[in-house]
């Protein structure tokens, strides 16, 4: 993958992310504390929580076709980077304090990430039939 | 269509004879898939060079800027860059799957999905290659007959 298709599917993932995290705040919020009053400021959050979420991509970034094995290791090091950036990052800005409530957040990120896999392997499943019928096609109609 | 077969001595060239009242779609695609199957390359096994029939190869790779083509149980090396046999066999059944890979589409047995948006080609053989991401688009384009 050239660096130019990287940092286009980085903004497109961004504006994933952002759109999530506005839209569970929104949820969350109206679910957890209904009456809560924010400022103009609260605006930036979504925008940094999606910088945030998007910097340990990075890790993931290859020139070369990875194998099953790279890419597999390339996951699990860009989860743990992304658990490590999200974990300081809400501890930073005091959104969590204690140990019980960083691991149910390291929990909620892990259940996500999965979540968000299991729909990309089945989307990609799904193109991957839509090829092989094509495919079949082909084949029977250079054959014959 | 009368279809005829005669055998010849070895020593002398095969080819076909297509009488047809006019040369409409039709002949043009025997035309097309007589000449396809047919051609021969030049690969060097260990510094031998050997004449390879192009359909056999399953697929052709770029590693440390020399080209291999790979067929069911054979590897040869080509004097020709990747992209210099991408542009001239694109039209017949080639399709570049990734940076260093070209593959034979008509020695895929089917495809399963890879992580990352990718694409992994079962091989006719059991080999396995990957279909890059960007190059799964034009993959279905050319399956359907499109021009990239």
């Amino acid at each position: 993958m050239s660096f130019k298709v990287f940092i286009k599917r980085c903004f497109m993932e961004y504006f994933i992310i952002t759109t999530c995290v506005t839209a569970a705040i929104a949820i969350l919020g109206l679910c957890i504390d209904p009456s809560a009053r924010f400022g103009y400021e609260s605006y930036f959050s979504p925008l940094i929580f999606g910088l945030v979420s998007i910097l340990p991509s990075g890790v993931t970034f290859s020139r070369k076709e990875l194998s099953l094995k790279q890419t597999i290791i390339r996951k699990i090091l860009h989860f743990f980077f992304l658990v490590l950036m999200l974990v300081l990052f809400v501890f930073w800005t005091g959104l969590l304090k204690g140990f019980n409530e960083a691991v149910s957040f390291v929990f909620s990120v892990f259940i996500v990430y999965v979540i968000v896999n299991i729909v990309s392997w089945h989307l990609n499943k799904k193109e991957a039939t839509k090829v092989n019928k094509l495919l079949k096609h082909f084949q029977e109609d250079k054959v014959r | 269509m009368k279809v005829s077969l005669k055998k010849i001595e070895r020593v002398l060239e095969e080819h076909a004879i297509i009488c047809c009242y006019e040369v409409n779609d039709d002949i043009k695609s025997i035309v097309k898939y007589i000449k396809s199957t047919g051609t021969l390359i030049s690969g060097y096994d260990e510094d031998r060079q050997k004449q390879i029939v192009l359909n056999d190869i399953y697929y052709i790779e770029a590693v440390d800027n020399k080209v291999f083509a790979y067929t069911s149980n054979n590897v040869y090396e080509l004097k020709c860059k990747l992209y210099e046999f991408a542009e001239q066999y694109d039209k017949r059944h080639f399709f570049r799957c990734s940076k260093s890979c070209i593959v034979n589409l008509m020695k895929i047995e089917s495809v399963q999905p890879f992580l990352n948006g990718r694409l992994s080609a079962v091989m006719l053989n059991k080999e396995e290659l990957i279909i890059s991401r960007q190059y799964v688009p034009l993959l279905k384009k050319t399956l359907l007959g499109e021009e990239i």
